[in-house]
């Protein structure tokens, strides 16, 4: 019984320190993503871009992170408060939760303890990371709406219908993804997801008998519509809105917002990673690869992961510096007369290959084989009188 | 009492008293997102019941489309400046004596039925296939009410357009 | 208390407030969701038997997973119905909602 409940202590442990791990990470990530993208837009635009605060410019966003921090809280006098005080933070929830259950790495074992590098592995992952999606949209909306301002409501408005549209052939081909996924072994849980993908880049799912390629590209661009980047920002369009949702934000709050916009793009960049681009795995199997020990074996998963997300990134940054933005009735139509058509007619091209009998090896034992306590994603209090 | 567990309690309190705003908040769109807290309590009790595939849905389906449908529908009809009048106050007896007496009358019937008594042993079943299951009933035990579930879903698209779509007088 | 009891009570004061939420409330938006805390409520209920009836069968998650379905449609055309009478008498209480009465 003792040993037991130490091992409960140090699993609480360990989740603990992946937790505290993860938010790190992308706290400590977020100015320096700030910074490359200043950097790279400017570079292709011709300017020189931030280059007065240490180094390259490098500790800029750092500092404006500290002013955002010491200005003053303003209150506007015409907002409804609890509204106004809630949208940044009900932002910033889901786009650091959606973190927990992607894999960023192998399993590693360090001081006599193995646990693989995600937070937590559900068996509906990749329902948690849709659901947690269809969140985010709350923050802008009530930040349009609190605001009490014409730009902000107009905003709000814009990013509600503009999230939900986009969420559906998001959804749809994710569930390409999953099809795809599962005729190679895979379920619902990012991990197996990312076990059916391994031995080389050509089991990438976005390379699955030439049609992932499809809803790979769908899921990007609706991921880019999701997280309000150009060329879909209309949300906050400066030159139509001001500043759309965020007009009336100053101050942390508007740094909350902020954060919360780059943790969305690493979030799509690394499940995009994750779905169809292999996850932690080197585009040529590890075995060819030299091996060497604990650490440095996972590092490289680790590094592989870092290498597509940032990839990712680039590419956000790159549409960002070359694409004007477009029309909202555009914008709608493209996703109900494009997108969705498109996602229903892929899912029916994966089914018929599926059911003409591309069938691959299946899954290994470890990853469908789960204790009930950790299959339900939960304080695992088993038996009928225990919840 | 004694052995609810303290998520329980924690999520009932979170569904019921987010409900109650529901219903009672003046302002709506603080009422809209009360009802989005109160969808979340009722995703947590369904993880609770080993029900995680349903969970997800909830959110997704209730929190991440209905209530910011509705918020929608409040923005596109939005009447911020005229508050509406405060109900007379017999309305506000009247309907809290007929669910209060709703209420007790469904507590006494459960609290008073014995129900079927199923094998506990089986109930702390690993949940290791739970998804393929409830995939399998769903595709093939009722495969009919899912295509009907599909049509219906068609029918009420179509007919929501067609319902907000405005008619121009050109 | 018998867990079974405990959520079905849970339910059954979740529909409670639904019920007094479509009594008292004059928007028809509010109305709306009172009506989608009821459809929870009984969706509650089933999921709580398909936990403690028969465990081998999923039958009470599949038919949650229908009134999700309804539930999607319903609020998806009732809210078409309040834009629409909206747009024609700019007001969308309930009881000043008369006109096909004559």
């Amino acid at each position: 019984m003792d040993g037991e409940e130490q091992s409960v202590v140090v699993e609480l442990i360990i989740a603990l320190v992946k937790i505290a791990l993860v938010v790190a990470v992308i706290m400590v990530l977020v100015p320096f993503l700030v910074w490359g993208e200043r950097k790279y837009v400017a570079d292709v635009q011709v300017r020189i871009g931030p280059n007065r605060v240490g180094p390259f410019g490098l500790l800029q966003s750092l500092a404006d992170g500290i002013k955002l921090m010491f200005k003053e809280d303003i209150l506007p006098g015409h907002v409804d408060r609890v509204l106004y005080f809630l949208a940044p933070i009900v932002m910033m929830i889901p786009a650091l939760c959606v973190m927990a259950v992607i894999p960023f790495g192998n399993q590693i074992t360090l001081f006599g303890h193995t646990t693989r590098l995600v937070v937590t592995d559900l068996p509906v992952g990749i329902l948690y990371v849709l659901a947690l999606t269809s969140l985010g949209v709350y923050g802008v909306v009530l930040a349009g709406w609190a605001s009490n301002n014409k730009y902000s409501l107009l905003g709000g408005l814009r990013s509600s219908a503009q999230m939900v549209s986009y969420e559906l052939p998001m959804g749809l081909a994710i569930v390409a993804a999953l099809m795809i996924s599962s005729a190679k072994g895979g379920e619902m849980s990012l991990v197996s997801i990312v076990e059916a993908q391994k031995d080389g880049f050509w089991n990438w799912n976005f390379l699955w008998w030439g049609i992932g390629f499809l809803p790979f590209l769908m899921y990007w661009i609706c991921g880019i519509a999701e997280t309000n980047r150009a060329p879909f920002d209309l949300p906050e369009a400066e030159t139509e809105l001001v500043a759309g949702y965020h007009t009336e934000y100053s101050g942390m709050k508007f740094a909350l917002f902020f954060l919360a916009e780059y943790a969305n793009m690493l979030n799509v960049g690394a499940i995009a990673t994750t779905l169809f681009c292999g996850g932690w795995h080197s585009p040529i199997p590890i075995e060819i690869l030299p091996k060497s020990m604990g650490l440095l074996k996972a590092l490289g998963p680790v590094f592989w992961f870092s290498v597509k997300v940032g990839f990712f990134i680039w590419a956000y940054y790159h549409l960002r510096a070359t694409l004007p933005r477009l029309r909202y009735d555009r914008l709608m139509g493209f996703a109900w007369k494009g997108l969705v058509p498109l996602a229903l007619v892929n899912i029916l091209i994966v089914a018929t290959i599926i059911t003409l009998g591309y069938r691959e090896k299946p899954v290994p034992p470890s990853t469908s084989q789960r204790p009930a306590s950790q299959a339900v994603g939960m304080a695992g209090q088993p038996g009928p009188g225990g919840f | 009492m004694g052995q609810l567990s303290w998520p329980f309690i924690i999520l009932l309190l979170l569904t019921i008293i987010s409900a109650v705003v529901v219903v009672a908040e003046r302002n709506i769109v603080r009422a809209a997102v009360s009802l989005g807290l109160s969808f979340l309590g009722v995703a947590g009790l369904y993880l609770l019941l080993h029900a995680p595939f349903l969970a997800g849905a909830q959110v997704l389906i209730y929190v991440g489309a209905i209530t910011i449908l509705i918020l929608f529908a409040i923005m596109m009809t939005a009447q911020r400046l005229m508050r509406p009048p405060r109900r007379a106050l017999e309305t506000w007896i009247l309907s809290g004596a007929v669910a209060t007496a709703l209420f007790g009358t469904l507590a006494y019937v459960i609290i008073n039925t014995r129900w079927h008594e199923v094998d506990r042993a089986a109930q702390a079943r690993p949940d290791v296939d739970y998804v393929p299951v409830l995939a399998d009933s769903l595709l093939q035990t009722y495969l009919f009410p899912f295509e009907v579930a599909s049509v219906l879903l068609l029918v009420a698209l179509v007919g929501a357009i067609i319902l907000a779509k405005e008619e121009r007088i050109d | 208390m018998d867990p079974l009891n405990a959520f079905l009570i849970v339910s059954a004061g979740l529909f409670s407030v639904g019920v007094f939420g479509v009594l008292t409330r004059r928007n028809a938006v509010a109305i709306l969701m009172s009506i989608e805390l009821m459809l929870n409520a009984a969706n509650l209920n089933l999921i709580a038997f398909a936990r403690f009836g028969d465990p081998t069968v999923l039958a009470g998650q599949v038919f949650a997973i229908f009134v999700l379905t309804v539930a999607a449609a319903e609020a998806a055309v009732g809210l078409a119905i309040v834009l629409c009478v909206y747009r024609n008498i700019r007001h969308i209480n309930v009881d000043d909602l008369h006109i096909l009465k004559w």
